[in-house]
């Protein structure tokens, strides 16, 4: 079944369709989530979230864009959403938030993906932006959009958020030499 | 000599370097070397991989799609159809029987035309047609000499037709009278004088209903049953439907006989399919 077919019979509700559309586009939608979140507990909840509005807006897609860009924009809405909701409720319940502990994620996972580790190392405000600008290839333009910030303020926010995460990468890196120096 | 910011080096991964900062690039290794870095860093960024969703994704958001109603299973798309041909196979069904009965067993009480000159005297009416006749705002009406009469009803266990209002009456010729529905003013209403009189009245019609019919459905299944585990299926539908209607309205008789007929019918098809399963294995 191509493409358009499958859209067109999941606009019906077809649920062989709706899934076969999700196995085709659930590694992006969970990547650009997964990258926006941090976390990966967050992230299943913010790409589920993305596929549920994806199908309730469904039966209203036109076709003016890929399906992909429209389902992307979905899921970069989605986590944006997730973490305004989550950040008023966590500001709500608890305000004084405990330092994140940076020690256990460091033992698997910095050798194998030091750079998606940085990144969720990084303040949220400024990954959204790195991942949105680098990652996913959105313009200061758009992001000011959807941040509602600024272009000129996603700029500046991304040379500042690419140079923390220089640094991140090489204190990774000096963690990871130091690790392996200790092995031997 | 000061270094390039990061920021700055940030900033010359996409834009020009002005002349000072081209010309420090040019004589500070370190800065390029951060330069360079910075590049692959953002050239990384744009190559990164999409990432495997959880393994059970599907299924959670398979859930959550059929709670909101946003997908609908194979059954679900033909279930409109279905229920359709489900609903005109029970009405025929029940339809046929009340039929036959009725022009097969006309009860006593219904049975003389003149009666209905007189319904005061007149005890209601029994059996499935009754049962009929009580949910109907119409009037059965008709002579039926010639056809067996339905046991007598105890006295006492059942209202008294209180209507008035003299029946029509379609005599024909022939040795058999057709039982034909009239209007409102032949109508042979149950009044019972309290809802506990009036329960037991539709209990006792809904069990004979259901007798009656559950002895249909056997000589017909015994006449050449379908796929018993279609007709479970059928039969599934019913109830679902008709408890989904008894939600709605829990006291209503006529959705109450559909909801009791289909579950013994589906206890009963159960009890075929287990039958003719269950091996010998003594």
């Amino acid at each position: 079944m191509n493409e358009a077919d499958c859209i067109r019979r999941a606009q019906q509700g077809d649920a062989a369709a709706i899934r076969d559309l999700y196995r085709r586009y659930a590694p992006r939608v969970h990547a650009v989530v997964r990258r926006l979140a941090g976390d990966d507990a967050l992230a299943e909840d913010w790409a589920q979230d993305a596929w549920v509005r994806a199908f309730r807006a469904l039966p209203a897609f036109r076709g003016d864009a890929r399906f992909s860009t429209w389902l992307h924009r979905i899921a970069v809405n989605s986590a944006l959403h997730g973490r305004r909701w989550r950040d008023r409720r966590v500001s709500r319940e608890d305000p004084l938030l405990p330092e994140r502990d940076h020690s256990g994620r460091n033992d698997h996972v910095v050798l194998r993906i030091s750079l998606q580790r940085a990144l969720d190392e990084l303040p949220e405000g400024m990954r959204q932006i790195v991942v949105l600008h680098d990652v996913e290839g959105y313009t200061h333009e758009e992001i000011g959009e959807l941040l509602g910030i600024a272009a000129g303020t996603s700029k500046s926010q991304l040379f500042k958020a690419r140079a923390r995460l220089r640094g991140l990468l090489q204190a990774g890196q000096s963690a990871v030499i130091q690790e392996e120096a200790c092995r031997i | 000599m000061s270094h390039l910011s990061l920021e700055t080096i940030a900033r010359l991964v996409e834009d020009e370097p002005d002349a000072a900062e081209a010309a420090h690039l040019s004589a500070c290794a370190e800065c390029r070397s951060q330069l360079d870095a910075m590049t692959e860093d953002v050239h990384a960024l744009a190559m990164l991989p999409d990432m495997a969703a959880a393994p059970d994704g599907w299924n959670a958001l398979e859930r959550r799609l059929l709670d909101e109603g946003l997908i609908r299973t194979r059954a679900q798309r033909f279930g409109g159809v279905r229920m359709m041909q489900i609903a005109a196979a029970l009405l025929l069904f029940v339809g046929g029987t009340l039929a036959g009965r009725m022009t097969a067993q006309t009860p006593a009480v219904m049975t003389a035309a003149s009666d209905a000159a007189n319904p005061a005297a007149n005890p209601v009416m029994d059996g499935p047609a009754g049962a009929v006749a009580d949910r109907s705002p119409s009037g059965i009406v008709g002579g039926a000499n010639d056809v067996p009469a339905m046991p007598a009803v105890p006295q006492g266990s059942l209202a008294a037709v209180t209507d008035p209002a003299p029946a029509a009456v379609s005599e024909q010729s022939g040795p058999r009278r057709s039982v034909t529905l009239a209007g409102d003013g032949g109508a042979r209403m149950h009044q019972p004088a309290t809802l506990e009189e009036a329960a037991q009245y539709v209990r006792a019609r809904e069990a004979e209903y259901l007798a009656a019919l559950t002895g249909f459905a056997e000589l017909a299944s015994g006449a050449g049953a379908g796929d018993p585990v279609a007709r479970l299926a059928a039969l599934q539908s019913i109830i679902l439907t008709t408890q989904a209607a008894l939600n709605e309205t829990p006291t209503d008789p006529v959705i109450n006989g559909y909801h009791l007929t289909a579950l013994a019918q589906r206890d009963a098809t159960l009890r075929q399919v287990a039958q003719a399963s269950s091996p010998q294995w003594y």
